[in-house]
């Protein structure tokens, strides 16, 4: 118990480390920009159609079951709203950022903790290149720009797929589906969105650059970094979207 | 092309007689219970989620008095087995993907297959069975402690009638809705299972350790978007009349 | 008449990845009881080789018989074949690279798995076999350890056990003196002349020690890009003369082996 809390208190001391390297990092050079775009278009090929793939039925669901419930109603009419908003401002930055997590989390994840058990990051390191501008600030970088321009693209999507199952499946009106659509939603829902994929973002980014540096014990260890990067950023994503939505909804924006 | 071989042999393996014990229930104890915690700790957040972000949203058309509904239908019939499906894709197809890897690269499965024993049989059987039969009841338990969350959120943070909340909620979910989230958990179950074992046994001795790194991704992210997607149709099957 | 059929026979067996010609026309008969070292560079089919026999690889022409049963007829797609290729496999131990310990099982439970799975015994009948063999090959209180816990050369000895657990009548082995120190790989070497003279099984060890070869074999075989270039007893290859034999001996860089 006692070793388990101290090995507990040693991880926080390294994220801290970590966390002070990686702006130490940010702020000062050298920058390495061409790793930095070249795993910026690695990601957005890698996650594309996976963020995609996973958003575009959301849509799909919700116009599915709520046009369920609006008919009982009788206000399916608002269909549209609703999916606006929800897509918008919940499910689509949510949904990409856990994606991106899955995806591009457990990647950088397995990539640095590869290099870690293969020694490269020692030879990086005797060769006075710094591994974390190397390859942490990259990934974390690419990870913060990449997450709202999925989101972006997975918001269109979620729409079409929305559009889709409310119109020609279930027999929503289509002029009042249009007319609805942007009823509800401002740009500020839009901010919001973005903002919140920037942050989550963030934590991909930086979570997996933390637990790849970290892996020890060999192909198994590899495994496990990656593992652990998609499970810490999932709850981590879930958890501060519930105060993140629970405090503009005090704020009432 | 390859995968539907896979599959068929994982079936051959999964029919043809009882797993071994042993590694049954280590996998399944490992399979479940070993999820508890990040399970709880998900839908917990999940459930808060859906009724913040529910109430956020009707309450711009003044409907605020059906969050018990949309939690309900939005809750139980879809977001808690598509989220014990993904959960179970990010934790138990990973492991079950980057333990076969790892065999694979230490040629663990070669000495398997030496020994005359089918690591069809030995391996992938056992974990088809733990997962399939552990993530319809991680689904069950998901909806109770999600329902339970959402409860919380919607009545003591946003003072919705709890009465009224719960009288939605029995109005609209039926056994059906709950049979059928059971049913989506072990179809979701046995298709992550799959895909992580597939991922993991691909995995060759000279891609080393960069091997289960990627075994392991695409585990995670194969499964969840299967689930996803599969999910949506499964639905459409389910509840469009 | 099985008695007197060779351990292994190999005719004309060739092997390819796609333009990659990695065995070429291979053709040797082992005796049995014999100690077969099978040297060469890197890279050169020796692995392919061995998995060819055990039947994980098949090749894509010519025959591999083990005593007399030809193990290439068998394809593994078809169950009848494949219950005849797990019989097949059952005279075979192999001694893996690496070891390839279950890395989730304590070294007692690697020893005792081929016993569980293939031998009908109680588990104190399992348990004295596994001291037995963990003895053979000098390990003691080692059985509670994980494989992780041990060093490389306790892990090799530890798959040797479980490898000659069922008492198979060919024992692969794959570089065993790969990644250890001369003292460990020549305690290795001893452990094989003591399994065989004790169990008096056949052994195939691929290496590139030619002071292994020396030591422990009766036979020895030099492959070079997938072709045999030498293959007899030990006196005759030693006595032979042959360039590339050697060359190898002689650790020279001159001669028909190079280095690409």
């Amino acid at each position: 118990m006692l070793n388990r809390s101290l090995r507990w208190f040693e991880a926080c001391a390294a994220f801290v480390e970590f966390l002070c390297a990686v702006c130490r990092g940010l702020l000062t050079g050298p920058r390495y920009l061409h790793e930095t775009l070249r795993v910026m278009d690695l990601l957005i090929r890698r996650c594309l159609i996976p963020v995609g793939l996973a958003v575009a039925p959301v849509g799909a669901v919700i116009s599915l079951q709520g046009a369920g419930l609006f008919r009982m109603f009788g206000a399916e009419s608002l269909l549209s709203s609703l999916l606006a908003t929800a897509i918008f401002r919940e499910y689509s930055p949510a949904l990409a950022s856990v994606m991106v997590a899955a995806q591009a989390g457990s990647s950088i994840a397995a990539r640095i903790g590869t290099m870690k058990v293969r020694g490269q990051i020692d030879a990086l390191a005797v060769m006075s290149v710094d591994p974390i501008r190397y390859v942490v600030v990259p990934g974390l970088i690419a990870c913060v720009i990449v997450t709202p321009l999925l989101s972006v693209l997975t918001t269109l999507l979620g729409l079409l797929s929305g559009w889709f199952f409310a119109v020609p499946v279930m027999g929503v009106d289509h002029g009042s589906f249009l007319a609805n659509l942007y009823a509800q939603v401002s740009l500020v829902d839009l901010w919001v969105g973005l903002g919140k994929c920037m942050a989550f973002g963030t934590a991909v980014g930086l979570i997996a650059g933390f637990l790849g540096l970290r892996t020890s014990g060999g192909a198994a260890g590899v495994g496990k970094a990656a593992n652990d990067t998609v499970t810490m950023t999932i709850v981590l994503i879930l958890v501060a979207d519930y105060f993140v939505s629970m405090a503009l909804l005090r704020l009432g924006v | 092309m390859e995968f539907l071989h896979f599959v068929r042999r994982a079936l051959v393996a999964q029919f043809s007689g009882l797993p071994p014990r042993d590694e049954f229930v280590r996998h399944a104890l490992d399979a479940g219970v070993g999820s508890l915690p990040l399970l709880t700790l998900l839908t917990i957040f999940a459930g808060m989620n859906l009724s913040v972000q529910a109430y956020g949203t009707f309450v711009r058309f003044g409907g605020q008095d059906l969050l018990g509904l949309f939690c309900g239908v939005g809750g139980i019939r879809e977001l808690y087995p598509v989220m014990a499906a993904v959960i179970c894709g990010a934790r138990i197809g990973a492991t079950l993907a980057a333990s076969l890897a790892n065999m694979q690269i230490s040629e663990q499965v070669e000495a398997l297959e030496v020994m005359a024993v089918d690591p069809m049989r030995h391996l992938v059987a056992p974990r088809l069975w733990a997962v399939t039969l552990m993530l319809p009841l991680l689904c069950g338990y998901a909806d109770v402690v999600g329902l339970a969350a959402s409860y919380w959120a919607a009545v003591d943070q946003m003072g919705v009638n709890g009465g009224t909340f719960m009288e939605q909620v029995r109005d609209i979910v039926h056994l059906e809705d709950l049979a059928a989230g059971v049913f989506k958990g072990v179809v979701f179950g046995w298709l992550v299972a799959l895909v992580s074992c597939y991922h993991g046994y691909r995995a060759l001795k000279r891609d080393g350790a960069e091997g289960v790194g990627v075994a392991t991704n695409r585990a995670i992210v194969h499964s969840a978007v299967l689930c996803i997607v599969l999910n949506m149709f499964l639905s459409a099957l389910l509840y469009v009349r | 008449m099985a008695e007197q059929a060779p351990a292994i026979t190999l005719e004309r067996v060739c092997k390819s990845f796609g333009p990659n010609r990695v065995l070429h026309e291979v053709s040797l008969v082992l005796p049995a009881g014999k100690i077969l070292v099978m040297l060469g560079p890197s890279g050169t089919g020796k692995s392919v080789l061995l998995r060819c026999l055990v039947g994980l690889m098949k090749p894509d022409s010519g025959r591999i018989f083990i005593e007399g049963e030809d193990i290439t007829a068998l394809d593994e797609r078809r169950s009848a074949d494949r219950d005849k290729l797990f019989a097949l496999r059952r005279k075979f131990g192999m001694l893996f690279q690496d070891g390839a310990l279950f890395d989730d099982m304590c070294v007692g439970d690697n020893v005792a798995f081929p016993l569980r799975q293939h031998e009908k015994m109680s588990e104190t009948e399992i348990a004295q076999r596994v001291k037995e063999y963990l003895d053979a090959v000098g390990l003691k209180d080692v059985q509670r350890k994980m494989p992780a816990e041990l060093s490389g050369g306790m892990r090799k000895r530890v798959a040797f056990a479980r490898a000659i657990a069922l008492q198979p009548r060919i024992v692969l082995c794959d570089e065993p003196s790969s990644g250890l120190d001369p003292v460990m790989s020549a305690t290795l070497d001893d452990l094989i002349l003591d399994l065989h003279r004790r169990y008096n099984m056949t052994f195939v060890v691929i290496s590139h020690d030619t002071a292994e070869a020396r030591t422990i074999a009766s036979h020895i075989g030099l492959l070079y890009k997938g072709v045999l270039q030498t293959f007899g007893t030990k006196e005759q290859v030693l006595r032979s003369n042959g360039e590339a034999i050697n060359q190898f001996f002689d650790r020279s860089t001159k001669g028909p082996i190079q280095v690409l």
